[in-house]
């Protein structure tokens, strides 16, 4: 952690923009970041919460599509049964 | 602090890196060297109406934020992934029964002689299976 302290990072500037900071130049610049760090994690959380919101929706729904498929699956099970007598013969047994 | 190259038409600015400009100019996949980054790092910086310590502040209000939401993400996981692991098992078992079916129900369609009408168990499988046919979910 050490190993950075007081690195610089060397921006380049044209000159006329220079000339509007020029006495304060690092500390617009800094807040310039933090602004703009602000405004990442601003978004970082409001996709974090978007996620949460779906993710706690399906949470609530996925119970009751299971049951629906359930039942789907096993009356399809049923038809196979039924289409296998038909077809050849075979006794039909119920499904349990 | 800082410190200028004076050049035609450009100045060279140091700023400590501890500020977190590489860390934020790899997050936005961009160079420090970008005239567009720069120029808008600085008009932020002017249009802030907020100190450098109020800025921190927020910062790290933010960063407990997205912790708190980052835990609650992994716990409303946990109880998504089994659920949906279950529904999906379920799709595909029953696309793949459902086919089988289908099939099964062409092989029927084939038996029958034309005119014969069918027998009752039969046609209405047939003809349950044609509209299910229809529907896009399967």
């Amino acid at each position: 952690m050490s190993k950075n302290k007081g690195k610089r990072v060397k921006i380049v500037i044209p000159t006329q923009l220079y000339e509007s900071i020029k006495d304060n130049a690092e500390n617009i610049i800094h807040r310039g970041l933090l602004t703009l760090k602000i405004q990442c994690l601003e978004e970082e959380i409001q996709s974090l919460e978007r996620r949460i919101e779906y993710l706690k929706r399906r949470v609530r729904e996925l119970p009751g599509d299971i049951k629906r498929e359930e039942e789907l699956l096993n009356e399809l099970i049923e038809d196979q049964k039924k289409l296998e007598t038909l077809l050849y013969g075979k006794k039909v047994t119920s499904h349990g | 602090m800082v410190k200028i190259k004076l050049k035609k038409n450009q100045k060279t600015v140091y700023v400590n890196q501890n500020c977190g400009i590489l860390e934020i100019a790899e997050k936005l996949k961009i160079s420090v060297n970008d005239a567009e980054f720069i120029q808008k790092v600085i008009h932020f910086g002017i249009q802030s109406p907020y100190s450098e310590e109020q800025l921190i502040q927020k910062i790290k209000e933010l960063e407990e934020r997205k912790k708190t939401l980052e835990s609650e993400l992994k716990k409303i996981a946990l109880q998504f992934t089994p659920l949906e692991s279950k529904y999906m098992g379920l799709r595909m078992q029953i696309s793949k029964i459902f086919n089988d079916n289908r099939i099964q129900v062409f092989h029927l369609c084939a038996r029958q002689s034309p005119g014969s009408g069918g027998k009752g168990n039969a046609t209405n499988l047939i003809q349950k299976y044609v509209e299910y046919s229809k529907s896009l979910w399967f």
